[in-house]
């Protein structure tokens, strides 16, 4: 079993990506660490800690994260795609669980000592945790088998603006950060999440099995989808922090080209726009895994396999 | 008398750029009544255009004139005198006179200083102009200065910038709609050789995104274009000089402007490859 931590602004991908995790034979979920972006840190970590209570899966501990960017000012919430509460305003139980007393930044520091060449990390929100994990003990960038970033977009258009992702926009200078220090990064951007869609029919498909969690799954993404619709997609909603998952479990979903990727924080019309060198002869070394093909048909299968459990 | 298109070139006075002057003096089709040169040292262009021009058509009263010599903005040690002046075909633009016999394009080969200079002097003068074919920008491609960034709009992207803001009848040639275009770098060496009658390095990437700008300026019925809304990054170190194109489902974002997307490449092939053969034999 692959020991992986999740860093989440849980969000309705998110806690598709947290059940996807939590029920897959190949993943230790060592534990979620939160963060703000679609959603407060605060409603970040209720939510998380809500969907883990629905899971059964309340022995994963839940760690507290950044409340803001590590620069800027908190900008607003994502209402439109994830609802006033972040998950579609599908209202579940007030958790009985608290968060753990260590900060997500010191849980991840410590387990990845723990456990040096074995922890793989999974960002599906902003990237504020892990470039405050990499000032704080910038030993982590060696000891870490690797991280999995959904966020970003270098060959099609961002979905904020017309260039830049929204996990990026959240805390554009936690990701140059990142970007620039060395850890071994496998970016799983828009390039590819926007290929692997959830489908109405599948909605219809979850709610014929009724159980609980397929319920409130397909109550939340009917949200997600309703959002979708109104910027244009029609056809679904793109599983964007569960590929970030599918990626860890089977890396063949998707190939990879390595690639020198910055990231813009100039605050104007190219603000966290990652900037992958694509030309022939690139000018810097590759500092990225870019994921540019997906096989979607089989990712979206293995995905709805094993989403909703046994 | 059938009418022909008149054609206003701004170019840089380099070879490779020189290319499609030849290209556009050897149309049948296109009265060529400006040649501008917007460089540093404009004087190289100038002879070099006004060779071309008495080459391929003796005779002919055709203006060559300097355009702006520096970008926009620059560092202080640079100033130039041509800060204080106005340049000769900032004068010649915003004098233009409609002429509705004879549609005028005017298309720009390198940065965009003159002709935002031109609309900041005397905007009235875009009226006259039925399109200005700009050379510029790569939006799905990567660039050929960064790894975004196209080299005309990079040279000066507060130009370009304030151009697209003046909402002229723009049509931008990005290096999307030239790359494909079938030209080998022999072939672009031997173009360059041609115009410059020396050893000039031709590149090819650069003489494909010219003769594409000129197809799209003399031929648009070869070409296909597209409205999108599109910025230009002035303000960013890393995206300085980008084109940025809302490509998103519902585009909220940006000026309105024609992009060429795509070229029917035979007639420039055919005329690269005669020309490149008769100097292959000479």
């Amino acid at each position: 079993m692959k020991k992986v931590i999740l860093d989440v602004d849980t969000g309705i991908d998110d806690a598709l990506a947290i059940s996807y995790a939590v029920h897959s034979p190949h993943l230790e979920v060592c534990g979620i660490n939160t963060t703000f972006g679609n959603i407060t840190v605060e409603e970040a970590t209720r939510n998380t800690l809500q969907m883990l209570e629905l899971l059964g899966a309340t022995h994963i501990p839940v760690y507290q994260g950044s409340s803001r960017p590590i620069v800027r000012e908190l900008t607003g919430k994502a209402r439109l795609f994830h609802g006033e509460n972040g998950l579609g305003n599908v209202v579940l139980p007030e958790p009985t669980a608290t968060a753990q007393p260590e900060s997500a930044t010191q849980f991840l520091i410590s387990t990845i000592k723990a456990n040096p060449h074995q922890v793989t990390l999974i960002t599906v929100g902003s990237m504020t945790n892990l470039a405050r994990a990499i000032m704080a003990a910038p030993e982590i960038v060696t000891l870490i088998e690797q991280v999995v970033v959904m966020g970003g977009a270098v060959s099609v258009p961002g979905n904020r603006t017309p260039v830049a992702e929204a996990n990026i926009c959240a805390d554009p200078e936690a990701a140059a950060f990142v970007f620039q220090s060395g850890i071994p990064l496998t970016m799983v951007g828009l390039d590819v999440t926007m290929q692997t869609l959830l489908t109405r029919d599948h909605l219809r498909e979850w709610r014929a099995l009724d159980t609980p969690l397929a319920h409130v799954f397909a109550d939340m993404c009917q949200v997600y989808m309703d959002a979708y619709a109104t910027v244009g997609n029609l056809r679904g909603c793109g599983l964007h922090d569960p590929l970030a998952v599918g990626v860890v479990i089977d890396p063949t979903f998707v190939k990879k080209v390595p690639m020198h990727v910055e990231v813009d924080t100039s605050g104007g019309a190219s603000d966290a726009r990652t900037i992958g060198d694509r030309r022939a002869n690139p000018a810097k070394p590759a500092n990225v895994q870019v994921c540019l093909e997906v096989d979607h048909e089989r990712f979206v299968e293995h995905f709805l396999q094993h989403v909703l459990g046994h | 008398m059938a009418s022909k298109q008149r054609l206003l070139i701004d170019f840089s006075g380099d070879s490779d750029q020189a290319i499609g002057l030849l290209y556009a003096l050897q149309s049948p089709k296109v009265q060529v009544s400006g040649i501008i040169v917007s460089d540093a040292e404009p004087d190289r262009g100038i002879q070099l255009a006004r060779r071309l021009v008495d080459q391929v058509r003796p005779g002919e009263e055709i203006p060559v004139m300097a355009g702006t010599q520096q970008p926009l903005f620059r560092g202080e040690a640079d100033r130039a005198a041509d800060s204080v002046m106005t340049s000769e075909a900032v004068t010649f633009l915003t004098e233009l006179v409609p002429d509705p016999d004879n549609p005028l394009t005017l298309v720009t080969l390198g940065r965009l200083t003159t002709v935002a200079k031109a609309i900041a002097r005397k905007p009235e003068w875009l009226q006259v102009v039925q399109r200005i074919v700009v050379r510029g920008g790569a939006i799905r491609v990567p660039g050929d200065v960064t790894a975004i960034a196209e080299a005309n709009l990079h040279a000066d992207p507060e130009a370009a910038a304030f151009v697209l803001a003046a909402k002229g009848p723009l049509l931008f040639v990005p290096l999307d709609a030239t790359e494909s275009l079938g030209l080998t770098d022999e072939q672009a060496a031997l173009l360059a050789k041609t115009v410059r009658g020396t050893t000039a390095t031709g590149k090819a990437g650069t003489v494909k995104s010219v003769l594409g700008a000129m197809i799209a300026a003399v031929a648009p019925e070869q070409i296909e274009t597209e409205r999108l809304k599109l910025s230009i990054d002035c303000h960013s170190l890393l995206s300085r000089g980008a084109l940025i194109a809302d490509l998103r489902a519902k585009p909220s974002a940006g000026t309105d402007a024609d992009v060429c997307m795509a070229i029917q490449s035979e007639a420039i092939e055919t005329w690269v490859r005669q020309l490149t053969e008769g100097e292959d034999r000479a």
